[in-house]
């Protein structure tokens, strides 16, 4: 695993003011992060950046991540203080036999299926790519790194180098 | 009304009971022999899977994860498989057949537990490896976080495991017609042992395809049942549902809250501190986690997850219909009879839908819920041991002692050594379990995921002042307090259904610690991290930033 060279933290993610190029075909799989930007609204006047920045796939994450579950902990929270404080008001039968209580129950179940699909969605729209992106520009950055490092190595006098056996680093780059 | 049921609602929700009994006096000597053959077929197919499919060479990412090689769809039948355990199936529709709304509530609190998951899913399989040592790992380097995670897996999976085994021994001795206490020792012991085989030949991989398995075979059959259940009342919800008020003997307040603890102060606190406990902790504990990082990345391990939640969601629904079904079929007399949390429900109903298992059809469905409920306690106790195994191995032996400097060979060699060990000891604590009402422990597992695994993933992933210190204390501290709470609680002491039933030590009036252990342990995780900010943070600590950066885009994830 190359070694990661971590982005700056709080990196403002605010439109450069250049004008905007034309946007290069995109690797498969990814797409140049300025694109996204504008594509998620999120930055509608942005001009494709510089350099990939982490702080719209944060800002993306954190907002899907409230939105879940502020909705699903909002209901959550509300039937289950029904539950305990209007157990009349929950006993209200709404259609034939099925209760008020039950029906909530259901609704709350067709809504948490609702908004994983939705969320999961617009996760891998908004958040997904941006991190590919990202990911696949360090990793070029940090294989650029180390080939540069391996021809540094070539040039300077070569000296035997002890074995390391058959070792497992359990850490990956990061840590 | 809550004087039929004992004070363990969160017990009958994860786990099949030690007296998880069986309608065996229902049964005939056909029928018991089916049920035989079909368990025996059921062993050996399981383990011929474990060992066609298990790892072929000695590599830690084979064992732990199966090389990342399942697809979503396939990783997702297998995280249904791991979350539905006999709890799932037989508590969940024992408490709705006798508790009426209570039932639907926790069936949906289950369902909303995967949406925590959903959450956590991308970053927890960014930031991690294979167990939650590794993720700990990402913001507090050494021994200690790791061993810290491997106390808190441990804490979840042990009660767990015994709870489940002990459960799946009586059961399957009842079911087939034994009922002595040594044949449901015998019985717990060859479980047992059934468990420690699929672990260690199959790893990550077999137990993942013995989880698929399973997850279809028992959906297939409670959508049977549910099916042969509405056929019966002719498709209409309101005969079933008046049907189950009427057989459940409480009229309309079967379908109204608090049947199950109550209408007072400390039945609503519960109530709450129930749901909240399961909601929180039901899809964290470590063998879940476990599972999302054998996705290929942090998409994968998403899209797995919501998955999951939609298969789920539908099982509980059918859940809840086999409930009501027992309800309006069977009778909580009987129900409440054969086992006082309900927990033979599923297979009274089964017993009785199809003319009963006197006739072909009846006789089939029967055998395939007796099996499904076998294969699911195996399937969900393999994981178990797994888990607990690899955290040992990996997060213990590896890394707090070896300091990460352990050869594959090795590593692989001390997790199957782990299982033997973990297996051996739940095998005997089980044993020694027969006889006690020990069904507290399911809830003791599911509050200790939510008091000291839930805080310190959540702070890992999210809070950028999160250091050594908060994690520490979260850790030990929601384990400390989860275990002391319900040590302390009417569950273990001072009341006829508590494991204890002769001593009076309980100062903690609720059935489960979750309402005051979860808030502390986030408190504690706060508190300790501004407290360890004070001090200079160890050489070779990690920084945020690089975390931050991993849990975000997976950049340094395998």
């Amino acid at each position: 695993m190359p070694a990661m060279q971590p982005p700056p933290r709080r990196t403002a993610a605010g439109p450069t003011r250049r004008p905007p190029r034309r946007a290069q075909a995109p690797a498969p799989g990814t797409q140049a992060p300025g694109l996204h930007l504008r594509a998620a609204g999120l930055h509608p006047q942005a001009p494709e950046p510089a350099a990939p920045s982490l702080a719209p796939v944060r800002t993306a994450t954190r907002r899907l991540n409230r939105g879940f579950a502020a909705v699903n902990a909002a209901c959550f929270a509300v039937t289950v203080l029904l539950a305990c404080t209007a157990e009349d008001l929950l006993a209200t039968e709404v259609a034939g036999r099925v209760n008020l209580g039950m029906a909530l129950g259901l609704l709350q179940g067709a809504l948490l299926l609702w908004t994983a699909a939705r969320f999961d969605r617009r996760s891998e729209h908004l958040c997904d790519r941006r991190a590919d992106a990202l990911r696949a520009h360090w990793e070029a950055q940090a294989g650029a790194e180390a080939d540069a490092e391996a021809r540094t190595q070539a040039q300077a006098p070569s000296r035997p180098r002890a074995g390391h056996g058959h070792r497992y680093r359990s850490h990956g780059a990061a840590r | 009304m809550t004087t039929a049921l004992p004070p363990s609602p969160a017990g009958a929700l994860l786990l099949a009971a030690p007296h998880a009994a069986a309608p065996h006096a229902v049964l005939g000597e056909s029928t018991q022999t089916m049920v035989l053959i079909s368990f025996m077929v059921f062993v050996g197919l399981a383990l011929l899977l474990c060992v066609f499919a298990g790892p072929d060479r000695d590599e830690v990412a084979d064992f732990y994860t199966a090389n990342r090689t399942l697809t979503p769809l396939q990783n997702a039948l297998a995280l249904s498989g791991d979350y539905i355990s006999a709890a799932t199936v037989l508590g969940t529709t024992g408490i709705v057949a006798l508790s009426g709304y209570d039932g639907f509530a926790l069936a949906f609190s289950t369902v909303l537990a995967l949406g925590v998951l959903l959450l956590l899913a991308r970053p927890m399989r960014n930031a991690g490896r294979y167990t939650l040592g590794d993720i700990f790992a990402i913001r507090a380097s050494g021994g200690a976080p790791r061993t810290a995670a491997a106390v808190a897996t441990l804490a979840v999976s042990l009660p767990f495991l015994v709870v489940q085994l002990s459960g799946a021994g009586s059961a399957t001795a009842l079911l087939l017609g034994l009922t002595s206490d040594g044949a449901q020792q015998t019985c717990t012991a060859l479980i047992g042992a059934l468990m420690v085989c699929y672990t260690v030949l199959g790893g990550m991989r077999g137990t993942s395809l013995v989880q698929i398995v399973k997850v279809v075979l028992t959906f297939g059959t409670v959508v049977a049942v549910a099916v042969s259940v509405l056929h019966h009342f002719d498709w209409h919800p309101g005969a079933l549902l008046d049907a189950a008020a009427r057989g459940s003997g409480q009229g309309d307040a079967y379908l109204r809250p608090g049947l199950q603890l109550g209408h007072t102060a400390e039945g609503r606190l519960n109530f709450i501190g129930l749901q909240l406990t399961v909601v929180l902790g039901a899809a964290c504990m470590p063998h879940m986690i476990m599972r999302v990082n054998a996705a290929p990345d942090g998409a994968a391990a998403r899209r797995s997850t919501r998955h999951a939640v939609a298969m789920v969601g539908l099982f509980c629904l059918v859940v809840a219909v086999l409930g009501l079904g027992a309800a309006a079929m069977v009778g909580d007399r009987v129900i409440a009879a054969v086992n006082p949390n309900g927990q033979g429900a599923l297979l009274l109903l089964a017993g009785t839908v199809e003319g009963g298992t006197a006739t072909t059809a009846g006789g089939v469905l029967f055998t395939a819920v007796a099996c499904s409920v076998f294969v699911t306690v195996l399937a969900v106790v393999a994981g178990i041991t797994l888990t607990a195994a690899a955290t040992l191995a990996h997060d213990v032996h590896a890394h707090a002692v070896h300091r990460g400097r352990l050869t594959q060979k090795r590593e692989v060699r001390a997790v199957r050594w782990s299982v033997l060990l973990f297996g051996a000891l739940g095998i005997v604590l089980s044993m020694a379990a027969q006889g006690y009402n020990v069904q507290f422990l399911s809830s003791l597992a599911v509050a200790v995921a939510a008091s000291a695994v839930l805080p310190a993933l959540v702070y890992s992933l999210f809070w950028e002042r999160f250091n050594r210190t908060g994690l520490l204390w979260s850790v030990y501290g929601g384990v400390l307090l989860s275990v002391g709470l319900q040590a302390c609680s009417p569950t273990v002491s001072g009341s006829p259904f508590a494991l204890f039933p002769q001593s009076d030590f309980a100062w903690f009036p609720l059935q489960t610690p979750g309402l005051v252990s979860v808030p502390a342990a986030f408190l504690l995780g706060w508190a300790g991290s501004l407290r360890g900010a004070r001090r200079p943070a160890p050489a070779g600590e990690p920084s945020y930033a690089a975390a931050e950066a991993r849990i975000l885009t997976g950049i340094g994830s395998e």
